[in-house]
This record gives C-alpha cells, structure tokens and sequence, in this order.
C-alpha cells in the first residue's frame, strides 16, 4: 500500500519510526488548515510560517507518543499549532504565555465517542452555521479565546463583564457548539 | 475547589483561555481525575473544529521542503523519545538503566499488592490512596523517562525514581527509606523566585513514599521536600529534605 493512501494516524506511526515521506504527506493534508490557523492567530505570513515549521518539528520529535486509537492525528496536530500560535501571540503581546509547553503537547486520551467521528467529518459551511445559532456574545467570548488568546480574565475585562459570566459563556457556547454540531451532520442525531 | 467547579473549567482549558491559578488548580485535579481527563479529551475535540471557521489560506510552496530540511538538520535521522537525563534532575539523579527500570516497576507493583494485604505505614491505606498509586504505577509502566534518586543529608540512605509519561504528562516520585519513625510527613513545594507554593504532601504506602507531579517537572522552578510534623501546611516549616533545581538548562 502506498503511503498516500495511509491514515493519518498511519503516518504518524511511519513519521515514528523516521519516515520523512510520511511526514511530507503528513504536512500536505494539513498544511494549509495549519498555516490558515497560525495566521489568523498570529496575524502575519512570516510568524505564521515559524508557527507551521515548529509544529510540524514538534509532531516529528513527538510522533512516538502518538498511539494509534487513541483520539485522532488530525486533533493532535491542531491542538499543537494552537499552543504554539497562542504562545507566539502572548509573546507579542509582552507577557509570557501561560500555556503548558508546545514542545510536549501529549496526544489526546481515549475519547470514545460520537464526537471524534463527527469532528473528523466536519465541514465548514456546517461549522458556521452552527456558530450561527450561538448567542453572540458567547460566540463572541469562544472566538476571543481560541484566536486571539485571551484568557476568561482578560476578556472579562475587554468585554467589561464579570469573570464568573465569561466562565458561563465560554462552556455554554462550547456545549452549544458540540450539540449543533452532532445535530447538523449528514445523518446526525 | 470541588469537582463540578474544576469540570466547568475544562471547556475553558480547551481554549487555552484559563488563567494561571485555574490552569494549575485544573492540572493538579486531571490525573486523579478519569472523568475531567476525558471531558479535557472531549473539548479539546470540539476546539480542533474552529480552524475550519477560518478562510482557508496556501502557505508559501517552500515551507514543506524548510521543514523537511530543518528535519534533516535536528540530526535527523529518527525521531527519538529522550532518554537522557535532563539537566534539572543532573544534581542527585541519573538513568536507569533498562533492568533496573523493569525491576523497579516489578518491585513497586509486588510491594503494592502485598500492602493490600499488610498494612504498614502508620495511616491506613484506603481507596484514595490505591487509587493513586495505581495511577502512579501507570505512570512507570508508561514512562519515557527514568532517573534514580538518591538522598544525602538527614534522609541518607533514602533513594527512589522518578518516572515520567508524556502520555500522562505527570511524573511519579517514589522513594524508599524517608523515615517516619518521629511521626514526619514530606510535602512537596514548587519553589519559584523564591516563593514556595504547595505541591501536596507525599503519601507513603508500607515503607515507600510517593508522590504524583502533573505537568512537565522542568516548569515547576525547583522543588522541594520537606520534613514536616502536619500535613496540609500552607507554607513550609520544616527541614528540606530533597531539592532538586529544575533549573536553567
């Protein structure tokens, strides 16, 4: 079988034991969705290419630790490029970012679910319009959070809200968020 | 903070939108805790949805063959796990090698089920702290990274391993011959510019004590055990008994 045909989770076992053709295959499904995250975060071309670059280093040096059923390579790879975008913002910023290291980001636990499934098969005319349906201003708190690296304490005082009601926005929108999304897939609940 | 209020952060933590004072308070909770640990799982599947929000970009056509380089360049060849001792541990520890790592899980896992049976540490051993060394022994059994602890001073004689599983992003201290025979208890302290924080105190199961750091070590600053005469101190009174600098390298 050749590797192109590979899972994801595949290639990381080949990128385990040395494969750079694993890794270039690797690169080529996601290297665009990783560069588009990293520049939205970042907010220039240049640190968002450093962004992509050590990410995928981290995914070559890291990619033992990756156990093949155990979450998906696809949320692993995009939870590292969020650390290290959400770490190279905070820098910028002029505080040093809070997030664990970027370097040792483990690959997910066991999830067992509907959800890994349908996070893997998402599409992003059904994300938006699941997003549509969130309340703004938790919509709003979800996206300060996850693109531009504001803490609940930071957009509470951005947004002149308590902190208790950012707490409540951010997990009520997630929850929404989760429940839309299994609702809007093809064949969903 | 009770168990419901650390859940209602972890939609937070999959945002990386926690604070530090929960982010730590969280950290410490997940790995004794399965079910916030796959609610972690969870979230961070629902997070890894919103790239999908953004307008799809090209990255330059030559930053696949950067990375093929700079991989090349790293040496190269493999992607190896470390196997090496880090420089914070250097002072009193070095790496076991592969028997002893395979003897020390054996003897831990043997001693563990034997103390089931035989109680004798001076505190009961309950559910809790089962619980715990099981995931400790979880820890071993995965652990990437192994170093031998020796004691000097008032606790010479003492030693112990440090394990540490990137898959659990914890470590587990165990160390044999801390005496107890005067009614002392060892807490843990993360010691950052000079300001110790309570890291929890160490159990001990028959003659073993043990300890469960969640997290990279190498973020803590230094810790450090001490000797104490209470459990649950606020800030540290008694004699240091351990310190291990996680220093600058």
């Amino acid at each position: 079988m050749s590797l192109d045909t590979k899972s994801d989770e595949a290639l990381l076992e080949g990128i385990a034991y040395g494969n750079e053709n694993a890794l270039a295959l690797l690169y080529q499904r996601y290297g665009s969705i990783a560069y588009s995250l990293a520049v939205r975060i970042v907010g220039d071309l240049h640190g968002a290419e450093d962004v992509v670059q050590e990410s995928f280093l981290n995914v070559w040096r890291m990619a033992s630790s990756f156990k093949i059923g155990r979450g998906s390579a696809r949320t692993w790879l995009l939870s590292v490029v969020h650390h290290k975008a959400i770490d190279a913002c905070r820098r910028r910023r002029g505080r040093p970012p809070d997030i664990p290291s970027p370097d040792l980001i483990p690959p997910p636990p066991e999830v067992q679910d509907v959800w890994e499934e349908v996070a893997n098969s998402l599409d992003r005319d059904v994300l938006i319009a699941a997003l549509s349906q969130i309340p703004a201003e938790q919509r709003e708190a979800i996206e300060m959070a996850y693109f531009g690296g504001y803490t609940h304490r930071e957009i509470s005082e951005l947004k002149h809200v308590p902190l208790g009601t950012v707490k409540s926005r951010i997990r009520m929108g997630m929850e929404k968020l989760r429940d839309l999304l299994t609702c809007l897939q093809p064949g969903g609940l | 903070m009770s168990h419901d209020e650390m859940n209602s952060l972890v939609a937070g933590y999959a945002l990386l939108a926690l604070d530090p004072e929960d982010q730590e308070a969280l950290e410490a909770h997940l790995p004794a805790c399965e079910i916030c640990t796959r609610s972690v799982a969870e979230w961070q599947q629902v997070a890894c949805s919103l790239p999908l929000l953004v307008e799809p970009r090209q990255p330059p056509r030559d930053l696949e063959e950067r990375i093929l380089s700079a991989v090349r360049a790293r040496g190269a060849v493999k992607p190896k796990l470390a196997t090496g001792a880090p420089g914070w541990w250097r002072l009193i520890a070095r790496p076991m090698t592969g028997v002893a790592t395979v003897a020390v899980v054996i003897l831990v896992v043997m001693g563990l089920a034997f103390l089931t049976l035989l109680p004798q540490d001076d505190t009961p051993i309950t559910q809790a702290k089962l619980d715990r060394s099981y995931l400790g022994i979880d820890i071993m059994a995965n652990a990437e990274q192994w170093w031998r602890v020796q004691g000097g001073g008032e606790i010479f004689g003492a030693s112990g391993a440090l394990a540490y599983s990137e898959e659990h992003a914890s470590a587990c201290l165990v160390v044999w011959g801390l005496p107890t025979d005067q009614g002392q208890v060892y807490q843990a302290w993360s010691v950052k510019q000079g300001v110790p924080t309570s890291l929890g105190g160490m159990w001990g199961m028959g003659s073993s004590s043990w300890l469960i750091l969640p997290g990279d070590p190498s973020n803590l600053g230094s810790l450090q055990i001490t000797s104490e005469r209470a459990r649950g101190l606020a800030s540290p009174q008694g004699a240091v008994v351990f310190t291990v600098d996680f220093g600058d390298d």
